[in-house]
């Protein structure tokens, strides 16, 4: 069984969250207590000496091998999950993961039929809790206020209340036409973290399968940008360096991986892991065409983090997430925002969100996209 | 726009339209300065004063000069002379005693009352003397002066009928040594009646032909006027003419029957009935002609005409007799009279007009022969204007045509011009008008293209006014069929540029055989070259490659360079500067 902090959004293999200290009654739903449960089965039958215990495959050893934090996870000690009869050193077997995409992603139907009247896709990209649906509701009400570009906010599926916006329910898209032209794609955090190597390893998950993807698949195709917001405080309310670490992984894999989904035609081959698949072939595709903009929210808390220029910030406080962009991409850049503003001891929606509007007329517009464009790091943008 | 802005803004769209400007003025400065190149007005100094100096032959422009007279501007009409003046009182005292009474009552009655009057009173007169030649020709006189020619008809030929005089005369006159002249009053009364007759015959459809009494009338009149012509220059023209006084008159004045009212009116005559068939014995008396060591080419027009007519049965037969008067009218003088000028051109148009003149029969030599004959008749036509006042405007209208597609020098004319448009209607004044401007113009033209006008000048078709611009297109075409001919007795690389001139000269109309014919000499690779270059379009499509090309250097420079600041721009800085100083309404933490 696996249990998921409400708070917090972490995934424990007990009712108890280290973080928050508090304790978990909610169970999670599929994948990830789904492929926990066919690991605890796999388990039993690897322990009752069971024939068909499938071969260890090379993705899945070199993620057991070597940590995203460079240490040797694969006596399982480092990660919240365990099993309960898993051998120490025993490697955890490839598993059959369950058929992901038989749960319907809510409103990714809606959100194709969107796509299929020519709008060009802008994906927000950050773990839960990040802020994304507060800049996206951010861009539309500054773009009403400053450039009477009206715009009605689409409904959510979680109320909304008078201080602040309820975020994408778990396991659905959310999306928010921003033109005549370009469509937000708003995806739940759990999306990205469920991609996350790092969780995965934590959790001693399978490799991903391409089921994986179906919430962005579409929309990547149509891409008119990436927006990546990282949470320098973490989900806490101190900045939380360790907690920057996560994000930059995170988008460590996001990054190629939508390189990967935009570019690659080929077939990948049954035996090659798709995590493999991808690290193996990104460095032959192109980089992403499209711009890519990194906003470091709650920027109002930042004090004078926020006087620093945000490319000499990113390239010296979040050097794996700068590295990402300058191998991935060709057009990107960081700016600070902020969307809520604090309110006694919560937050609340700030009137005028400061940040984003420019930020995101970058990012849309299409006007020179026409024009062969300098990549950034030629411009001084690398490292 | 309001909000925050985008701090490179301010500069950036200032700077794309900047930009685009200087792309768009190099591109205007590349196109003209390459076509300005390529034009006459760049050629050398001294070839361009070579081709200043040339003569433009009117083709094409011509054409379109013709164009403008097309309607409106009459057809194949022939203009007939009218009906002799009256026999004066005198003539009476020449008949025998018995006719005398009722010719001088006859000829008295001019003058005296309205026309019905006379008439019914010469009718009352011929009733009792209907052989009286006098009283025939001073009644059928009334009669086509009253246009009534169908009676006129009948009285003279009832009177004709009864008396052998006319061909007793007649046949005198044409005796080798005949003692008759045109002076003599009965010659003068049987040319005068057979004429009127022949007036009569023309005047009305239906009738009797007429060239059987203007035929008797030649053949009588013509020895006479041999008789008259001995001793004066033949070819020089003549401003006397052959007159035949009226019965019992001298002969002065305009009024006075001519000899040409007489050649006129049996052209006219063989030309609008079309039916005239001789047999062999007139034929060989008619196109039988000494040759001649240096033939004019009228006459070599009539030897091929009447050789053609031998093979092919002698259709047109009686054009063919009106194309031999004009031959022998021709070969003795430039006549001095506008109308049978007029009606000599008609002929020699009839027979060159499509396929009556196959290009073996006329060739070029001939025609252009045919053509300068044609012109004098006309600039005599146009000089002398000695016609009727009724028949004022369609001669003017008639010279009009003609001028339009003659090669006189308008300038000859001018005055003469001038003079007959006052015979024109308002609608039509100006086309002649615009006729003389447009030798005006064509003279003008080659010194406006090869950029030795003054300055200030006006371009000069601009007289022209809506005529102007198609008028142009085609004098251009001639200047280039002019300026290929001189080119082509120039060096290889002079030529080439006067060809890039012209065909840019000539844009994308087709260029005259000269033009073509000189290309034919250089390779098919140079002549592409040749094309591209005068091309104006080619010249316009790398102008705006070139602008294209700049102005997309200069706005990727521009956007890289936007790029780049925006790179190391923190925008939340620009907004939180924006909201600082804006005035922004009382937030929470300001209501709490």
């Amino acid at each position: 069984m696996t249990y998921q902090c409400e708070i917090c959004g972490g995934l424990y293999a007990e009712p108890w969250c280290d973080k928050d200290q508090r304790e978990l009654k909610k169970t999670v739903a599929a994948p990830v207590d789904q492929v926990a449960a066919a690991i605890e089965r796999q388990s039993a039958g690897l322990a009752g000496g069971d024939a068909a215990t499938p071969p260890e495959t090379p993705s899945h050893s070199s993620h057991e091998s070597h940590g995203t934090d460079g240490t040797n996870r694969t006596d399982g000690t480092h990660g919240t999950y365990r099993t309960e009869d898993a051998a120490p050193r025993r490697v955890a077997p490839v598993v059959d993961v369950p058929p992901v995409q038989q749960r319907e992603i809510g409103g990714l139907a809606e959100f194709r039929s969107i796509l299929g009247q020519g709008f060009q896709a802008v994906v927000i990209c950050g773990l839960p809790q990040t802020g994304k649906s507060q800049i996206v509701n951010a861009f539309t009400k500054a773009n009403t206020i400053y450039r009477g570009r009206s715009q009605f906010d689409m409904q959510r599926a979680t109320l909304r209340t008078g201080d602040a916006l309820g975020g994408t329910l778990k396991g659905e898209v959310w999306y928010q036409v921003a033109s005549d032209k370009h469509v937000f794609l708003d995806p739940s955090g759990e999306f990205f973290r469920d991609l996350s190597l790092e969780e995965r390893q934590r959790l001693r998950l399978p490799d991903i399968s391409e089921e994986y993807f179906d919430f962005v698949r579409d929309a990547v195709k149509q891409l008119a940008g990436i927006v990546l917001v990282v949470d320098l405080f973490g989900g806490g309310n101190r900045i939380d360096r360790s907690g920057w670490r996560p994000q930059e992984n995170d988008f460590t894999f996001v990054l190629p991986a939508l390189r990967w989904l935009r570019f690659d035609k080929e077939a990948r081959p049954p035996e090659v892991g798709v995590s493999i698949n991808i690290a193996a072939r990104v460095q032959k595709l192109p980089k992403l065409d499209v711009p890519v903009l990194v906003l470091f929210s709650k920027a109002d808390r930042l004090d004078t983090l926020t006087n620093q220029q945000p490319l000499a910030f990113a390239r010296r406080s979040l050097p794996t997430l700068h590295g990402a962009l300058v191998t991935h991409a060709k057009r990107f850049r960081f700016d600070f925002c902020h969307t809520m503003i604090r309110k006694g001891d919560g937050d609340a929606t700030a009137e005028r969100p400061c940040g984003v509007l420019l930020s995101m007329e970058w990012l849309l517009d299409d006007r020179f996209r026409w024009l062969p464009r300098v990549p950034a790091t030629w411009l001084g943008g690398g490292k | 726009m309001a909000g925050p802005r985008h701090p490179d803004d301010r500069w950036f769209w200032p700077a794309v339209a900047l930009a685009l400007l200087m792309a768009l003025g190099y591109a205007s400065i590349y196109y003209v300065e390459q076509t300005k190149d390529r034009s006459f007005a760049s050629l050398p100094e001294a070839t361009r004063e070579e081709l200043a100096e040339l003569t433009v032959v009117a083709e094409a422009s011509a054409e379109v000069e013709r164009e403008w007279v097309k309607e409106g501007f009459g057809g194949e009409e022939y203009l007939t002379a009218p009906v002799g003046p009256l026999p004066c009182a005198g003539a009476a005292d020449a008949l025998p005693p018995r006719d005398r009474a009722a010719a001088r009552e006859a000829i008295a009655l001019h003058g005296d009352g309205d026309a019905e009057t006379r008439i019914e009173r010469l009718s009352t007169i011929a009733d009792t003397e209907p052989d009286n030649l006098i009283v025939a020709l001073v009644f059928a006189t009334e009669l086509i002066d009253a246009g009534r020619a169908a009676e006129a008809d009948r009285v003279i030929s009832q009177t004709l009928d009864r008396t052998q005089d006319d061909e007793r005369v007649i046949a005198a006159a044409r005796a080798p040594r005949t003692r008759l002249d045109l002076s003599d009053q009965n010659v003068s009364t049987v040319i005068h009646l057979h004429h009127a007759l022949g007036v009569a015959r023309l005047g009305q459809s239906g009738a009797a032909p007429p060239w059987k009494s203007l035929k008797n009338v030649i053949g009588s009149v013509k020895p006479l006027s041999n008789l008259r012509l001995i001793g004066t220059s033949r070819g020089a023209p003549s401003w006397s003419k052959l007159l035949i006084a009226a019965p019992g008159c001298t002969a002065t004045g305009t009024a006075s029957l001519s000899s040409y009212d007489l050649y006129n009116n049996l052209i006219a005559g063989y030309m609008r009935g079309g039916r005239f068939e001789g047999d062999d014995a007139m034929r060989q008396r008619e196109f039988s002609r000494p040759p001649r060591t240096y033939p004019s080419p009228v006459r070599q027009l009539l030897d091929a005409q009447v050789e053609r007519a031998k093979a092919n049965g002698w259709q047109n037969e009686s054009q063919l007799w009106a194309l031999s008067n004009v031959e022998q009218l021709l070969d003795w003088r430039r006549p001095d009279d506008a109308r049978l000028n007029l009606n000599a051109i008609q002929v020699l148009d009839w027979w060159l007009a499509g396929d009556r003149c196959p290009a073996e029969v006329c060739t070029p030599e001939l025609r252009k022969g045919l053509a300068a004959t044609k012109d004098e008749l006309l600039e005599q036509a146009f000089l002398r204007r000695n016609v009727a006042p009724d028949q004022q405007r369609p001669f003017a209208q008639a010279v009009t045509r003609m001028l339009a597609g003659s090669n006189i020098p308008r300038t000859r004319i001018a005055d003469a011009a001038t003079a007959v448009r006052e015979w024109l209607p308002q609608s039509q004044s100006s086309s002649l008008a615009d006729l003389s401007a447009a030798d005006g113009a064509r003279s003008e033209l080659p010194r406006w293209i090869t950029g030795l006008a003054a300055e200030d000048a006006q371009p000069p078709e601009a007289p022209l006014g809506t005529r102007a611009a198609a008028w142009r297109k085609a004098a251009d075409r001639d200047f280039a069929a002019a300026a290929a001919t001189w080119a082509a007795r120039r060096s290889p690389g002079e030529q080439r540029a006067v060809l890039v001139a012209i065909r840019q000269l000539l844009g994308a109309s087709a260029p005259p055989k000269a033009v073509t014919d000189l290309e034919a000499k250089r390779s098919a690779t140079d002549r592409l070259r040749i094309r591209l270059a005068a091309s104006k379009w080619w010249w316009g499509f790398l102008a705006a490659l070139s602008a294209v090309v700049m102005a997309l250097v200069f706005v990727w420079v521009l956007v890289t360079v936007r790029d780049a600041r925006a790179l190391r721009t923190s925008f939340y800085n620009v907004e939180l500067e924006y909201l600082r100083s804006s005035d922004r309404p009382p937030t929470d933490k300001d209501l709490a």
